[in-house]
């Protein structure tokens, strides 16, 4: 799918997105921003479960859109989760969140 | 062509479609669980399944029902077993990726999707559907025209009003096509020629065979009418030459086909009350004798055409007398099995002859053919079942 280029403008990550997909990408990183909170509240639970069903979600769509960097977050998500890493959990949820805050999407 | 998408993801289901759009395939539908692919295939609807849908892809990893039992499920339906199936997989699931093969799987995508990987296999995927339903709808022509020669060559009606005697024949086709025939002529108003054979193999090339040898007879049968002398006295060619003449002209053929005939050609002689029999191979031919209140039963000792050439036809020969009863028929009577394995035989259908012997043929034939189906308990026969009865009568 698209390139994704880590091109740091300061601290922003630059994705080039497919133009055909472009319109979809507001609500998928919107999505991925519920995740977040979602993923917090399920570690409070220790709901692991939950955890590796977010992380397998979110590797195997990440991708597809151009964010292959959301799909390794995820990968490393659901292989934390089936050991009930906490802690690794944890991180993820920290570089997601940051990355949904640094990452900006230019259309080729 | 049509795709079903089924992907519990929202976010691959919206990609997929999307992309699958894009690239010019406008008619998707989407699936979110198994259970709702089930609902849009109609999967337990009474009428059967739908039968638009040219491509599913399939998520493996779905909540409820995952991804290979629904291909299992789906496999399952004749009418659906030759749509394609993507399996759409987590890159690195080989053990997935085989269980989804033996589910009946054609071919496998990984998450996350590269558009040109997923719009290749998309492609290949339809392509094989456009000609397997190609290739079936050939089938089904192919099949309709060998239906269609079965009805209209192979087939023919006997003789009404004869003095004499009192014919008719009932066949009722298999699913499958054979070459099954029976025909009847008339050289004289008080002789009546009845022919009955069965053609090595099934399909199209059994019927055209079938085709080919029931007009050789034809032939045969027109060339040789009787000839009358200055005295007056009547020659009629017996009827071992007219099968001798069908035999010289096709034998050769039939062997090189690796193909054979088994027949029965029978020439009832109203004025004499004699029968004269060719058998060729074929299953015997059972004769209710009014006078005995029993059965016999007739047969020749000839090869069937098409095993050796230059073959000397031996006839045989029976009185028959008022009331008598000769039926003629295909293998597929005594050949028709139950769900045990065991078949009708000639027992069961000299109980039924005996049994019915009083009737008109007309009744005698269907009661033959209902016994068989009561005793092999299927609505669809393997084999077509063919009988011709004739019931004499005083001239």
């Amino acid at each position: 799918m698209a390139e994704e280029s880590f091109r740091d403008i300061g601290e922003k990550i630059v994705v080039k997105v497919d133009p055909d997909l472009e319109d979809l990408i507001p609500m998928f990183l919107d999505n991925r921003r519920q995740d977040v909170e979602t993923l917090t509240e399920a570690l409070a639970g220790r709901d692991f479960e939950k955890i590796r069903f977010v992380g397998h979600d979110m590797k195997g769509s990440g991708g597809g859109y151009g964010f292959q960097g959301i799909s390794d977050i995820g990968n490393r998500l659901e292989a934390a989760a089936k050991n009930s890493d906490a802690e690794t959990v944890e991180t993820c949820i920290r570089e997601l969140s940051d990355y949904l805050r640094r990452v900006r999407v230019s259309a080729t | 062509m049509k795709i079903l998408i089924v992907e519990d993801s929202d976010s691959n289901r919206l990609l997929l479609e999307r992309i699958l759009t894009k690239a010019g395939y406008t008619d998707l539908e989407s699936a979110a669980s198994a259970s709702e692919a089930y609902r849009v295939l109609r999967l337990d609807d009474a009428a059967g399944p739908a039968t638009d849908v040219d491509l599913i892809l399939m998520d493996i990893l779905m909540p409820d029902v995952d991804g290979l039992t629904a291909c299992r499920r789906i496999k399952r339906f004749p009418d659906l077993h030759d749509v394609p199936v993507i399996m759409v997989t987590a890159k690195g699931d080989i053990e997935s990726l085989q269980a989804g093969f033996d589910a009946g799987a054609m071919d496998y995508i990984t998450k996350p999707f590269q558009k040109p990987e997923l719009l290749a296999r998309v492609r290949s995927a339809l392509t094989l559907k456009k000609e397997t339903d190609r290739r079936k709808a050939r089938e089904l022509e192919i099949a309709d025209i060998g239906a269609r020669i079965q009805r209209s060559l192979l087939r023919a009606k006997p003789p009404e009003h004869l003095s004499g005697a009192c014919v008719a024949s009932l066949s009722i086709p298999s699913q499958r096509i054979d070459g099954d025939f029976y025909d009847f002529f008339q050289p004289a108003e008080d002789l009546l020629d009845i022919l009955v054979a069965d053609v090595m193999g099934k399909g199209v090339p059994a019927a055209l065979l079938g085709a080919a040898a029931k007009t050789r007879f034809l032939q045969a049968a027109h060339r040789l009418v009787p000839r009358t002398d200055d005295c007056g006295s009547r020659t009629v060619v017996p009827p071992e030459a007219i099968v001798g003449i069908v035999h010289e002209e096709m034998t050769e053929e039939l062997m090189e086909l690796e193909a054979f005939i088994t027949l029965c050609y029978a020439r009832l002689d109203f004025a004499r009350m004699r029968l004269r029999l060719i058998d060729c191979g074929h299953v015997r031919t059972l004769h209710y004798v009014a006078a005995e209140g029993g059965c016999r039963w007739i047969r020749g000792d000839n090869l069937p055409l098409g095993v050796l050439e230059g073959e000397a036809l031996q006839p045989v020969e029976a009185a028959l007398g008022v009331g008598d009863v000769l039926l003629f028929y295909s293998d597929g009577i005594t050949e028709a099995q139950n769900p045990s394995g065991e078949f009708f035989g000639e027992d069961r259908l000299q109980e039924s002859v005996e049994a019915n012997a009083g009737c008109e043929p007309e009744a005698l034939v269907e009661r033959v053919c209902d016994a068989v189906r009561v005793f092999s308990g299927v609505k669809a026969h393997s084999d077509d079942l063919t009988c011709v009865a004739v019931r004499m009568s005083a001239l």
